[in-house]
């Protein structure tokens, strides 16, 4: 597998450590059911989905990959600090 | 008061000659890791340009005789060969004698393609990346050369994996 970093191009596999879904955190006082699931609960599809990377050995940018689960295609690599905006 | 000695990171390893590859150390030049805060890095390029050097692009390195600047990770850079830094809006570190860095020359691009996941055939700046398991940043030098940095503690390793993978290149020739 291979992941086009924004910053350092398409570079292997080796170079990146993965970092658990990409979520959107609930507000501070959303409650016990949406912290519940935002802390413990996962979804393990068959098909796409939406990842954190950390670029370690790299730029050390963190990244927010959209990949297939099925077919390991990768099509979205953003930076997470712009989809944190 | 005792009178230390001063040793770089790779006296006594280097340098060797293995075939037709050369590795030797660079002397070590002042290091400062400069680290623009959020939205200064118009300002930093200012006070960069006060002694004469210019921001990188990702990937790249500026130079000025001697003194270069190093693209050194996301809004992280390495200014090398200069005494000391103007003020400027930035997370500044002085990393002097923290690394060591490693002349390549000869077969260099086969000697790192056993040890780098990177194609280093058409690079012309910077790649932070791995050597063997240990990261590593691998500059462009001119006539197929490339300079290896590495932080101090690991230059042994870093010898050792270079010297078996030269090794490797030469048995083939």
């Amino acid at each position: 597998m291979r992941i086009n970093c924004p910053v350092c191009g398409e570079r292997d596999l080796r170079e990146f450590y993965y970092g658990g879904a990409a979520l959107k955190r609930p507000a501070p006082d959303a409650g016990m059911a949406p912290w519940d699931d935002y802390v413990h609960l996962r979804e393990n599809p068959a098909g796409q989905t939406r990842d954190l990377w950390h670029h370690e050995s790299g730029c050390g940018a963190w990244l927010v990959v959209t990949r297939n689960t099925v077919t390991h295609a990768i099509s979205d690599v953003v930076l997470a600090k712009e989809v944190a905006r | 008061m005792v009178d230390l000695k001063e040793t770089s990171p790779c006296a006594g390893l280097l340098p060797v000659q293995i075939g037709q590859t050369a590795l030797r150390e660079v002397p070590q030049t002042p290091v400062w890791s400069v680290a623009p805060f959020a939205q200064q890095h118009k300002a930093v390029a200012g006070a960069l340009k006060t002694v004469g050097l210019s921001l990188p692009e990702a990937g790249g390195v500026s130079r000025n005789g001697e003194a270069s600047v190093l693209w050194f990770g996301h809004d992280q850079m390495l200014v090398t060969g200069v005494a000391s830094l103007p003020p400027m809006p930035a997370a500044v570190s002085d990393q002097s004698d923290g690394w060591t860095c490693v002349r390549i020359q000869g077969q260099a691009v086969d000697v790192l393609a056993r040890l780098a996941p990177v194609d280093l055939r058409h690079e012309t700046g910077v790649a932070r990346t791995l050597i063997g398991h240990m990261t590593a940043v691998i500059i462009a030098r001119e006539a197929g050369a490339f300079d290896v940095m590495v932080m101090r503690s690991m230059a042994k390793t870093l010898v050792h994996d270079l010297t078996v993978a030269a090794t490797g290149v030469a048995a083939r020739d």
